[in-house]
């Protein structure tokens, strides 16, 4: 669905990509993670077409995004970090958007806003940032695109907010969908997404799915010091030691994607070893 | 599906930035009519009456055309210089030339009949204020109108100038496209910038005139209009006298003064408009 070949990206002299290469296929979320500045936003934009590769290719629904022809702008949704919405009523950016968009379905959005507490006759104006960005989240989502990219969609959200949204994602993904969300909030996509790729400087730092991470890493409370020696990444709470490490026993464990992070973060080569074919 | 040109996507586009805009369009409109009421009251309250007359009326026209044309455009693109704004606009499934379009649309044909209709409602009304004060005038200090009589002035037709029509209409549309692609190019002080950037590439011309052409003449040979060189009427004699002469001419070849003409009045619309396209392809945000 969305493939990145040898992307070479800078802005002015600034580089941000040197070569990268990934693929994203349909029927997946995944999760974006990175630092600030590490070029998430960036990879969003190369994929939807606002930016332009120096060097390489990224290939989206089998089209050049950079063309930004209509038939591939229809197929793709872009949630920004910033963003603009117009002064005029929810019904009235519905009216208007809505019909450049072939798969557009009103009662999924209707539906979106219910659960997002949005009334419908408000006018964007007068909605707070986190109300218009759920407003642009619920119309994302029933423009029922093949590729919708999240830029840091959960912030702005209150703690309310975080779950509907959770539970509004989880809900819309098929099979024929792909959903990519970029953040550095790495809590907030707790059991929502089901592959995490890993950028730093422009690198992927790790790419692979939930259930792989499950089988191979194991995160739990310890109290055994040589167990906490030997972790790959130990941090101290208030009920003991939480570790990540390898997962030699085969029993699963819950995944704590903040803790994950943190491990390839400080641990990359290890956990790289760990998951080596 | 044509990813090119789409009659149904052009509307779709035009209705939405009509109804996303149509408050901004409205007051900037009005505004610029309550600037024009403000400006023919000036010109009888100072009593500058002959500026009132079928080519000074016509003035006004172009010249207020020409001024909304350049801040109307100036504004239209400029929100693709924040990234917000341009974020949302290009990632709307329409072609870039579709939105080109709709630009020209408003900036130009939109823009182009609601100022006439304007300038028309102020036109005539002022002119009727004005021919009421001046018969009231004339009533009122008969004794110094003894050999005068007052000429009511008549609401100029725009459209019997002929070639002036279309000229001054081809620098009002040259002005509008230069706006256009000036606010794609410069983020901040677009309006200086773009003044600027037109009054340089105006002297180039000067220059390029000055230097190319006018040296390729014989001495005392200037440019009396598109094609024709001419010396003057009045030369000085040995003791400094001024001395009246009858001027000589020089024409360029007919063929190279239309082909001068053509070029000069429809040619800088559609290559400035063609330059915004590709400067919409090439848009990065």
């Amino acid at each position: 669905m969305i493939q990145i070949q040898d992307l070479h990206f800078a802005y002015n002299k600034k580089k941000v990509f040197t070569g990268l290469s990934l693929s994203f296929s349909p029927g997946h979320i995944y999760g974006l993670l990175g630092k600030n500045g590490t070029g998430k936003s960036t990879l969003l934009r190369n994929i939807c077409g606002l930016l332009f590769p120096d060097k390489g290719s990224v290939q989206v629904l089998g089209q050049s995004p950079g063309k930004r022809k209509p038939s591939f702008l229809q197929q793709i949704f872009l949630i920004p970090e910033e963003f603009d919405l117009p002064n005029v009523s929810v019904n009235a950016y519905v009216h208007n958007n809505a019909k450049f968009y072939p798969l557009f379905n009103l009662e999924q959005f209707n539906h979106y806003l219910k659960e997002f507490d949005i009334p419908i006759g408000n006018t964007l104006l007068n909605m707070s940032y986190g109300q218009k960005k759920k407003v642009l989240i619920a119309f994302g989502l029933s423009c029922n695109t093949k590729i919708l990219l999240m830029d840091e969609p959960t912030n702005g959200l209150d703690i309310m907010s975080k779950s509907q949204f959770r539970k509004v994602i989880a809900g819309c993904v098929d099979e024929n969908k792909c959903i990519i969300i970029s953040t550095h909030q790495v809590k907030d996509l707790e059991s929502l997404i089901d592959r995490v790729t890993v950028i730093d400087d422009g690198n992927i730092l790790f790419d692979q799915s939930i259930e792989s991470i499950s089988q191979k890493l194991s995160f739990k409370i310890s109290l055994d010091p040589e167990e906490v020696k030997d972790a790959l990444y130990a941090e101290t709470g208030l009920k003991g030691n939480v570790i990540v490490s390898a997962n030699t026993e085969g029993t699963e464990s819950k995944l704590d994607i903040e803790l994950l992070y943190k491990t390839i973060v400080t641990n990359q080569v290890t956990v790289n070893e760990i998951f080596k074919p | 599906m044509n990813d090119t040109l789409s009659t149904t996507r052009l509307l779709m586009l035009i209705k939405k930035h009509w109804d996303e805009n149509k408050r901004l369009h409205w007051l900037g409109l009005l505004a610029a009519m309550g600037v024009l009421f403000a400006f023919y009251l000036f010109l009888i309250i100072t009593s500058s009456y002959r500026a009132l007359d079928a080519d000074g009326q016509a003035m006004c026209f172009f010249v207020s055309l020409a001024i909304v044309f350049v801040i109307y455009s100036l504004s239209f693109f400029n929100v693709l210089n924040k990234k917000d704004k341009a974020t949302a606009y290009l990632l709307i499934p329409a072609s870039q030339l579709e939105k080109l379009l709709c630009g020209v649309f408003y900036c130009t044909i939109l823009l182009g009949i609601l100022w006439l209709g304007v300038f028309y409602l102020v036109n005539t009304s002022m002119i009727g204020l004005l021919n009421k004060l001046a018969v009231n005038d004339m009533e009122k200090y008969k004794s110094m109108f003894v050999d005068k009589k007052f000429i009511p002035k008549e609401t100029a037709n725009l459209f019997a100038f002929k070639g002036s029509f279309v000229f001054a209409m081809s620098i009002c549309c040259s002005l509008q496209a230069g706006a256009l692609i000036g606010s794609f190019y410069f983020e901040r002080y677009t309006l200086v910038k773009t003044i600027a950037t037109t009054i340089g590439v105006w002297l180039l011309f000067v220059v390029i005139q000055s230097v190319i052409l006018q040296g390729a003449m014989p001495t005392k040979f200037y440019l009396f209009e598109m094609g024709v060189y001419k010396t003057s009427n009045w030369s000085m004699d040995a003791e400094g006298r001024d001395v009246y002469q009858p001027s000589k001419y020089i024409f360029l070849s007919s063929t190279l003064t239309s082909i001068s003409r053509f070029l000069l009045y429809y040619s800088i619309w559609p290559l400035l408009t063609l330059a915004t396209y590709f400067r919409l392809k090439e848009k990065e945000i």
